[in-house]
């Protein structure tokens, strides 16, 4: 899998992103959701994960769950509307993974979204580093 | 020309009712349909507040709350439990991601926004510095607690100054890691924390510190505060939707199972006195929850103790993460006498491996 470092935050290039550092890899007609690199490094060490449950129905842009890290809770949101087919419970007992492995085993839920063209208006991987490119040098002057 | 932010003064209400309005305010800043917004929080009757994702059952006695009257609220920002009455000041910003006073790292905005804190406290003679992760504390003391949320385009920072505090009833109400509380044990939270009445001989006048937080808001960040109300449309969701916060269905919000928690308590003899350690620990996230050391040894500064203790929370319940933050703190420069790291680590080595295990019976603060 080919990915790219070419700011301080990691990028993968065989999945999409949105405005929230989200990103969303398709496989057929499901979405895997998780955050990005960027995200859990400026998140610090996360605490806590909360997600919703298989068969709960998701709101184009709206919170579906939740993270917590230094008594900061900040909020994951949904991509598109559709319907969550599967959630990762292992960030109940290892939170951590979100740190470690954000592209891998911190995946957040998978889901069929009710309508398949909001990928439309995601972000590529190359469109994705542009921005966190600008972020970076925005921090550091 | 200073930007002009709100300042909201709704004086005392119910937890339910404030933690209500945080959520229509910080909604509506997010929809650009509010100013920046400074609010003042002051709560009555008393309160438990809980953080967003922690479970009631492990952190308040129910039925103490009930007999004396406390509320048990949910809060929507993050954090530990904490006990609140008319002698604490809440303080809570409530800002748009594009506000220029901070940048996008949520340590810059705390270290900011503490800022303010501080100086008030310094107007009152007190001398205070930010503590990560994102306390205020004095002399190690703490005196200022604060949580965030954010939420879509906006967020919220808040924070409650110890004006004056109940130690004795928040020890009733709050589950701690402590077997049974002696005069010792009280003693021994009472220094954990400080309260500006204590420092100053008598609590300051309410309206007083309000006027110096606002005061210092202006200075620090640059901006204009003006006194303010609701927008009609925040006054409406707000009335529509407050009944939620106190509904069973947001209060218990988080539950945990009961045999994820334990508490541990384990002493280690060293050629310069006793250490006895209380751990409270999550075994379903692996996390060392609270921590809580007492004995009879020598260290100087005493606030040595509360540091190690605030470092300690939330570290992986794992021996190589506690003896890395334990090396960060003795980096720090406290000394122990006659306490070398090997002490240190057969404390924690025989906590970490400890089979016996107690639930805690009698307890307080996060």
């Amino acid at each position: 899998m080919h990915s790219s470092q070419t700011s301080r935050w990691q990028v993968l290039d065989d999945r999409a992103y949105d405005e929230r550092h989200q990103w969303i890899l398709t496989s057929d007609t499901l979405y895997t959701v998780g955050v990005t690199d960027y995200t859990q490094d400026t998140a610090g060490e996360i605490l806590y994960v909360s997600l919703p449950g298989p068969g709960d129905t998701l709101v184009a842009g709206q919170p579906f769950g939740s993270i917590e890290s230094g008594k900061w809770v900040g909020q994951l949101y949904a991509p598109a509307a559709g319907t969550v087919i599967a959630a990762n419970d292992r960030l109940k007992e290892q939170p951590e993974l979100l740190n470690r492995d954000p592209y891998g085993a911190g995946w957040l839920i998978k889901f069929v979204a009710d309508a398949p063209d909001f990928v439309r208006d995601l972000h590529d991987a190359q469109t994705y580093r542009s921005q966190l490119q600008q972020l970076d040098e925005d921090h550091h002057g | 020309m200073a930007e002009p932010w709100r300042l909201l003064d709704p004086g005392p209400l119910p937890a339910w009712r404030q933690m209500a309005l945080d959520a229509v305010v910080i909604r509506h800043r997010s929809e650009g349909r509010t100013p920046n917004t400074l609010r003042f929080m002051e709560f009555q009757p008393h309160t438990v507040l809980v953080g967003y994702h922690q479970d009631v059952d492990r952190e308040v006695y129910r039925g103490v709350a009930e007999r004396l009257g406390i509320e048990i609220g949910r809060r929507i920002t993050g954090g530990g439990t904490i006990y609140l009455d008319a002698r604490q000041l809440g303080w809570e910003f409530c800002l748009g991601r594009d506000a220029d006073v901070f940048g996008s790292e949520p340590d810059a905005v705390y270290r900011r926004l503490s800022q303010i804190v501080v100086e008030t406290l310094q107007h009152f003679g007190i001398q205070a510095r930010f503590r990560p992760v994102n306390d205020v504390e004095v002399d190690g003391r703490k005196i200022s607690g604060t949580g965030g949320v954010q939420w879509g385009d906006a967020l919220i920072y808040q924070g409650t100054l110890l004006v004056d505090f109940d130690v004795q009833t928040m020890l009733e109400v709050l589950k701690l890691p402590i077997e049974k509380l002696t005069d010792k044990v009280v003693q021994s939270f009472k220094d954990r924390v400080v309260t500006m009445a204590e420092l100053m001989g008598e609590a300051p006048d309410m309206a007083q510190v309000k006027d110096v937080i606002r005061e210092k808001t202006q200075e620090i960040l640059g901006v204009s505060l003006e006194p303010g109300d609701l927008t009609a449309a925040e006054e409406s969701q707000w009335h529509y939707c407050q009944d939620e916060y106190r509904a069973p269905g947001w209060i218990d919000l988080r539950q945990r199972p009961e045999a994820a928690f334990r508490v541990v308590e384990v002493s280690h003899k060293a050629p310069g006195g006793l250490l006895q350690l209380l751990l409270e620990i999550d075994d379903q996230r692996g996390r060392i929850q609270k921590m809580f050391l007492t004995g009879d040894f020598f260290v100087t500064p005493t606030r040595s103790v509360y540091d190690l203790e605030a470092l300690m929370k939330d570290t992986p319940a794992r021996l190589d993460a506690v003896r890395d933050r334990l090396r960060a703190h003795l980096e720090t420069g406290p000394t122990y006498l006659g306490i070398e790291e090997t002490d240190w680590m057969a404390l924690f080595t025989r906590a970490l491996t400890e089979s016996t295990t107690h639930h805690t019976s009698k307890g307080v603060m996060s």
